[in-house]
């Protein structure tokens, strides 16, 4: 009997220590954070009307992004430019087209603010999306990646999200937001269209919502400390 | 105690937990076929994305996460859950008093909660939290029924009057009952309400996945490796000294692990830090288990050959200081920075849940079931079926997500691709995936024979012989009697 109280005892008292500094200590401290007021004196370019972070991404269509499972294939996490590339790659910032001359910030813990639980991603077989918000120029083309992914890129192994979109025939004038679909594989034949569904409009909002690099507030007057 | 006695006195044991048992048993390995199968689709649907498009259930994003939920929940835990109960019986000589009926019933509610989850998630309802995907009535569901069955078998170590009750087995069964309740319910409170956790809440959840491999299917593995190899060898555990050692090294490291999966993440610096290092320290004790392992069975190789049971525990014991290796090259900032996030995680989950866990599981199902049902398992052609397909499509399984998932990391990472999208990335997976496909399916075969030959076994139309099935003849003389108690 005593053998197993000590046991149990030895056990208890191993486990305890990561429990409660790993998990339960974060997770209260994490409650207890709050947005940081930019300064113009330390550097800020924004004044102390506004504070970081600065949005919050859409919560609703951020439901849609789950239930699919979106975060199998993609992440929302982009590593500091010293360990990994993610930070340099085109795309992944607000310059879309060349090489910037700084990358992209790294995510950090404040920008997940708001989401009850941060969909950090199981795995890349896409893209990181943290700064999708900027990748896609206007709507149509992100519905036309969930409904008709290898049009534009034909190597790709993203599956379509063909349910959260409506086949129909075409009643006298083609509606505005049908899919331009035309000559492509999945071309819905003469007198149909393809129309999105308000489940794949959330999802579309949340993915142009996705803009995780507003600036740190004091980092411009580090670096400038830094090149001194 | 004369062996009349003893042997009288174990059969009352085995009774006394017969049913919930192998209610456990043929539940798991329906889930594990279950799990191949999707494991296959989802392989599929990753090569090939218009491979039946217009099923929505069938996408990736759902089926990746059903194949792993039935892997965990309706495979793993519950076989895991019917070993430590017949072990620890065994182990501390007692019988299950009673309740039977009631572990029973919640087995039954278990089976029902995790097919409403995987439909669920099927259906388009997941959570998206590694692991925890089903939805949160469910998670509340099965830490209730966990409850009930780590308290029974915490119970019966509690109440054992013999010191040679106190083993190393017991130990690792022990830790594993308290850990996974524990580790279930933390994330139950967490993650299952309505606490905002953002990026921390994501860290909890990687702590969850990798607290539930070190911290219950590890020490369930090792726990019945411990036992079953000295049974069938004949020789004691090498080293008492190194078993201890490897134990409480686990115990104080393993619940430090996990967020190093976001290494470089939003999360203060220091956690992912801190779980990568016990990530590579935990190479401490799955050398000194796998070193105790190997000298245990040092010279009797011939048994390994022999005895099922041996067998599958064998490759067990020699997968696990592979996952330990695995899991120090994904933890460690050097290798880690290009395996993150890629391929390779998969094949972390898969080689600690199936190459060691599963497999030590099978070895112990092997033995367990013959003394339950009270006849001999049919066919020696369908074990070494199920071995070779398990072992080659596992093996398969590890390497090819191993090196895919370096292919992944290195294009993801590489700076001459700054500019070049994700093709390289997409590209260098797919020979990967295609391989993966054809071991899901080779495993699919052989798990759907294991199936079969435990339903006959459990249906009580095994072989009526007091022999056990062995899978080589003309060495049974040679045999020390443990092998055929």
């Amino acid at each position: 009997m005593t053998q197993f109280r000590k046991l149990v005892f030895g056990i208890a008292a191993a486990f305890a220590a990561p429990w409660l500094f790993l998990i339960v200590l974060p997770a209260i401290g994490y409650q207890t954070l709050g947005p940081i007021p930019y300064n113009k004196d330390k550097g800020d370019d924004l004044d102390s009307a506004y504070s970081f972070p600065l949005t919050v991404a859409n919560l609703s269509g951020q439901t849609i992004y789950k239930k699919e499972g979106c975060v199998q294939c993609h992440t929302q996490v982009i590593r500091p430019a010293q360990i990994a590339l993610d930070a340099w790659r085109r795309g992944a910032g607000q310059n879309q087209l060349e090489n910037g001359p700084e990358p992209v910030r790294a995510t950090v813990l404040r920008d997940f603010f708001g989401e009850k639980h941060a969909f950090l991603g199981v795995q890349r077989n896409g893209p990181d999306l943290t700064n999708a918000g900027y990748r896609f120029t206007n709507r149509m083309d992100v519905h036309m990646h969930l409904y008709a992914p290898r049009v534009k890129n034909p190597w790709s192994s993203a599956p379509s999200y063909a349910h959260l979109y409506k086949e129909r025939t075409i009643q006298g004038q083609s509606a505005g937001k049908a899919l331009p679909l035309k000559g492509t594989q999945y071309d819905p034949g003469h007198g149909r269209e393809v129309i999105p569904t308000p489940d794949a409009e959330l999802l579309v909002d949340y993915i142009l919502s996705l803009k995780k690099d507003a600036p740190l507030p004091g980092s411009k007057s580090a670096v400038a400390a830094a090149k001194k | 105690m004369d062996p009349d006695t003893d042997s009288l006195r174990r059969a009352a044991i085995d009774r006394s937990v017969k049913g919930p048992v192998l209610f456990l048993f043929t539940n798991a390995a329906f889930w594990l076929m279950a799990s191949t199968l999707m494991g296959f689709l989802a392989a599929a649907k990753l090569l090939k994305p218009d491979f039946i498009a217009d099923c929505a259930f069938l996408t990736y994003g759902r089926m990746q996460p059903a194949h792993i939920a039935a892997l965990v929940y309706g495979w793993g835990i519950q076989a895991a859950l019917g070993v430590a109960l017949w072990l620890m019986a065994r182990r501390t000589a007692n019988e299950l008093k009673g309740g039977q009926g009631t572990l029973v019933a919640l087995g039954v509610l278990w089976n029902v909660a995790v097919t409403y989850g995987i439909v669920s998630i099927l259906a388009g309802n997941q959570t998206s939290i590694e692991w925890l995907e089903m939805p949160k009535a469910v998670w509340i569901v099965l830490g209730i029924i966990l409850l009930v069955f780590c308290w029974r078998i915490l119970s019966m170590a509690a109440r054992t009057q013999r010191s040679e009750g106190f083993t190393i087995t017991t130990w690792y069964l022990v830790g594993a009952s308290l850990w996974i309740v524990w580790i279930l319910w933390t994330a139950i409170a967490l993650l299952g309400g309505n606490l905002e956790l953002g990026a921390i809440g994501a860290g909890i959840s990687a702590w969850y996945v990798h607290g539930l491999i070190l911290l219950f299917f590890v020490p369930v593995g090792v726990g019945a490796a411990y036992y079953f190899i000295p049974k069938i060898t004949g020789q004691p555990i090498h080293s008492a000294q190194l078993a201890q050692m490897g134990f409480w090294i686990l115990a104080v490291i393993g619940g430090w692990t996990g967020m190093q999966r976001y290494l470089g993440g939003p999360l203060p610096a220091w956690m992912p830090a801190v779980g990568a290092m016990a990530g590579v320290l935990l190479m401490i004790p799955v050398g000194v288990v796998g070193i105790n392992h190997h000298l245990t069975t040092l010279g009797q190789h011939k048994m390994v050959a022999a005895s099922p049971t041996l067998r599958f525990t064998f490759i067990g014991a020699l997968f696990y200081p592979v996952s330990g290796i695995i899991l120090a090259l994904i933890s460690a900032f050097t290798t880690g920075v290009n395996l993150q996030f890629t391929h390779a995680w998969y094949g972390y989950q898969i080689v600690a849940v199936y190459g060691f866990f599963s497999m030590a599981a099978f070895g112990a199902i092997y033995y367990i079931v013959p003394r339950l049902a009270g006849c001999e398992w049919l066919s020696v052609r369908l074990i070494r079926n199920h071995f070779w397909f398990s072992v080659y499509g596992i093996g398969t399984i590890v390497v090819t997500s191993l090196v895919g998932g370096v292919q992944q990391g290195s294009s993801i990472n590489d700076p001459l691709q700054w500019d070049q999208g994700f093709v390289n990335a997409v590209l260098s997976g797919q020979p990967y995936m295609a391989a993966r496909c054809i071991a899901w399916a080779l495993i699919l075969w052989s798990n759907a024979w294991f199936l079969i030959h435990l339903l006959l076994m459990v249906a009580g139309l095994g072989r009526r012989s007091s022999a056990p099935t062995l899978l080589t003849h003309g060495h049974e003389e040679h045999l020390p009697e443990a092998a055929n108690a």
